[in-house]
């Protein structure tokens, strides 16, 4: 089997390919139920990210309100392995690696995002996680608030959990926390939420 | 004090349309704020409002018009609704949330800073 897939992305003014390296990845590219909409797995820019952005919305536009979801959780989960990743471009140690993947089913879109971390931030990840899933929507909503007036009022505060519950508030689901290959240092760890069709107009 | 024009930007990222207008006393901020950093973006634009409202005692309508903004702009936006309510405090000013419409999301983001700065703000789909 050929673990090389090229990826397309079409936007309104080009088109780009993403030429990826995918072995764990093969089994579901080629599921016939679910659709991928985007799949990469390389370094992150700038560039990169706007351009996945612009195909991403271009691609579930007709998905209008759901689309908009979509798109914003891809944004903060991307904006995570920004902040964790521990693996980094060969050619450009700005450029953290990480993979991203959407997909869509009959019923719902599934977002992810992974990446190697150290262990103490997979940790943190981890306790974030599993604290925002414990909390239903009104108490999201109250503590991201509470996040965001800490975050303004502190310039020092990063405020890092508040991409992950807007990410909770956003898909109405739990975020699924997995970790692979872990060692004394690093992990590989993802962040899979969805977004139910139902739900959504 | 001059203006604050700045034009929608639609680059690596999105930076949204600054239009603050000292003949009209409107001030408006529409489009998408989709940024890596936005103290570099969002700076200016506190600094010059809070020169405004330092030194200005006029009655203004302030409109929020955002299609998009990651959570990074959340802070920047809860920055701009606190110099808000601090000037309504001494002028009577009106604070519009406009949403696209059906998203209730974004809808629900502008009831959330009505909530965290205590200040009368009328929500308004587009």
């Amino acid at each position: 089997m050929d673990r090389h897939t090229t990826i397309t992305i079409n936007t309104m003014n080009n088109t780009s390919f993403f030429y990826i390296y995918a072995p764990e990845m093969i089994h579901k590219l080629n599921n016939a139920e679910e659709h991928v909409v985007l799949y990469y797995h390389g370094p992150f820019n700038n560039q990169i990210i706007s351009e996945m952005s612009q195909g991403l919305r271009h691609q579930l536009a007709y998905t209008k309100q759901m689309g908009w979801k979509v798109f914003s959780i891809f944004v903060e989960l991307v904006q995570n392995i920004y902040f964790y990743a521990k693996e980094y471009n060969i050619y450009n140690q700005n450029e953290p690696v990480g993979i991203v993947f959407v997909e869509e089913s009959e019923s719902a879109f599934e977002i992810t995002a992974a990446n190697f971390a150290s262990i103490e931030a997979l940790e943190r990840i981890r306790e974030k996680c599993e604290h925002i899933n414990r909390l239903d929507n009104t108490q999201l909503r109250s503590y991201k608030n509470e996040l965001l007036m800490r975050a303004e009022e502190d310039p020092t505060y990063k405020g890092g959990n508040i991409g992950l519950v807007q990410i909770a508030l956003l898909s109405q689901e739990k975020i699924d926390f997995q970790t692979k290959f872990q060692n004394n240092h690093t992990a590989f760890f993802s962040l899979t939420t969805t977004v139910k069709k139902q739900t959504t107009s | 004090m001059q203006n604050l024009l700045i034009p929608l930007a639609e680059g690596e990222f999105t930076t949204p349309n600054i239009h603050f207008d000292l003949s009209t006393y409107v001030f408006e901020i529409k489009g998408e704020s989709f940024l890596e950093n936005t103290d570099d973006f969002y700076t200016p634009v506190t600094d010059w409002l809070q020169e405004f409202t330092d030194t200005y005692s006029d009655a203004i309508i302030f409109n929020f018009k955002f299609a998009y903004y990651n959570s990074s702009s959340s802070k920047s936006i809860l920055k701009i609704m606190k110099i808000l309510k601090k000037y309504s405090k001494k002028v009577a000013i009106e604070v519009n949330w406009f949403y696209p419409t059906n998203n209730d999301d974004l809808l629900q983001e502008g009831i959330d800073y009505q909530d965290m700065v205590e200040m009368p703000i009328k929500m308004r789909e587009f």
